[in-house]
């Protein structure tokens, strides 16, 4: 008799525990990854004007503009740099003319009638010679247009580029931009073509 | 003659025990096991992992979290399957619908939007600036598997019901298809990672 009251109280105790122990709630977590995304795309801004024939002068400003997309706020680089075509390969528009702290220039080489590579090289060193660079002009720049906190951009006198380093998620915007008015001294002049002349500006992310 | 008188004391003696153990034997005890109403309810498999374009936004897989409920009674039990998201401030309902699309929250799990990101994107007319880190999906209403569930979305409390109409086992699926998040609930500020959002089922008391 006490061994089956032992065994009705036994089974009352597991039926309490099976019941208390049957889960009423059930939860599942799911997990999307969102990877690394980065772009750099044109936005824009005065991409031509006209060359004074007299002076060389640039009637207006050009500000080629760029829109940087990046999904991440870590610290990430950019290079911003000129390229001449010329007839003998391509040569960099960008300038420090041996004077890293002062003002930076870029080139802006014939489009049809093309110079060399040593023509741009010399309307880019500090004395330039009319003569030695035919159709290809020179004008200072306004540094691209850093945002403070977001886009850094640092000249680099060994390579004679811009670099930028980003610390900021989503769009960030930026601008190179060449002012109206005097040409670099020493690299305009009668031997220089009539005609287009042009350089290619390209903002890029570097490899990570 | 005195053998003979000892043989019958013990053979008397004998028959006593033996009519005593029969009858310990045969004397009824009714044992009552009084089953409760028991339910409960599991994670059942399904997809719960996946990747999201960097570019677009979009899953690129599906999501089906599969739940299974029991329940050894007839009578209707009810049941409440709910989506929450992390946030900055602790887990917020991820749950919204425009019209009849019904659709779910996912957040960043390493950089938890602010609660103003869901409550931009639950107006409907979200501004993908107002909402970093917080991307939005279309849901499906959770699947009747087994035939014996009735489902029931709730646009106020912005959850489903579920009725298990019989005893026995009973499966749900939730399902979030791949492709586009709903607009303007993705862009560039949203930050890299993982990006999560808690299904749950529960048995409701009631």
């Amino acid at each position: 008799m006490k061994k089956i009251l032992i065994g009705i109280i036994f089974l009352t105790i597991l039926g309490i525990s099976k019941s208390s122990l049957a889960a009423t709630t059930a939860e599942q977590v799911i997990t999307g990854t969102l990877g690394p995304f980065r772009d750099v795309k044109t936005d824009g801004g005065n991409l031509s004007a006209s060359i004074l024939a007299n002076s060389g002068s640039l009637n207006t400003f050009i500000n080629p503009s760029f829109k940087i997309r990046t999904n991440t706020s870590a610290s990430q680089n950019l290079d911003l740099i000129a390229n001449c075509v010329c007839s003998d390969g391509s040569a960099n528009g960008f300038s420090d003319k041996g004077f890293p702290a002062g003002v930076k220039y870029i080139a802006l080489a014939h489009e049809s009638i093309l110079p060399s590579v040593a023509n741009v090289a010399n309307a880019l060193s500090p004395s330039p010679s009319i003569a030695l660079n035919p159709n290809v002009i020179v004008y200072p720049v306004t540094g691209p247009v850093d945002t403070v906190g977001q886009l850094v951009f640092t000249w680099q006198a060994g390579t004679q580029k811009y670099t930028g380093n980003l610390t900021h998620k989503g769009e960030t915007p930026t601008q190179l931009v060449i002012p109206a008015g005097v040409v670099a001294s020493g690299t305009f002049g009668i031997n220089d073509s009539d005609g287009v002349y042009l350089t290619a500006v390209t903002l890029a992310f570097n490899p990570i | 003659m005195k053998n003979y008188f000892l043989i019958l004391i013990i053979f008397i003696i004998k028959i006593y025990y033996m009519q005593s153990a029969m009858a310990a034997q045969t004397n009824p005890i009714n044992l009552n096991g009084v089953l409760p109403a028991t339910v409960n309810v599991i994670t059942s498999g399904g997809n719960t992992k996946t990747t999201i374009d960097g570019s677009t936004g979009a899953l690129s897989g599906t999501f089906n979290p599969a739940f299974e409920m029991r329940s050894n009674t007839p009578q209707q039990k009810h049941l409440t399957l709910a989506v929450t998201a992390n946030t900055s401030s602790g887990y917020q309902n991820a749950v919204f619908n425009i019209g009849n699309i019904k659709y779910i929250i996912m957040t960043n799990a390493a950089f938890p939007p602010n609660v103003s990101s869901l409550n931009d994107i639950k107006t409907g007319s979200p501004n993908a600036i107002n909402n970093p880190n917080a991307i939005a999906y279309i849901a499906n209403d959770p699947s009747n598997d087994t035939g014996n569930i009735t489902i029931t979305y709730k646009s106020v409390l912005k959850n489903w019901d579920l009725f298990l109409t019989s005893s026995g086992n009973a499966k749900t699926t939730f399902t979030i298809s791949a492709g586009t998040p709903c607009n303007n609930t993705f862009s560039a500020v949203d930050e890299s990672g993982d990006y999560k959002a808690v299904v749950t089922l529960s048995f409701n008391e009631d």
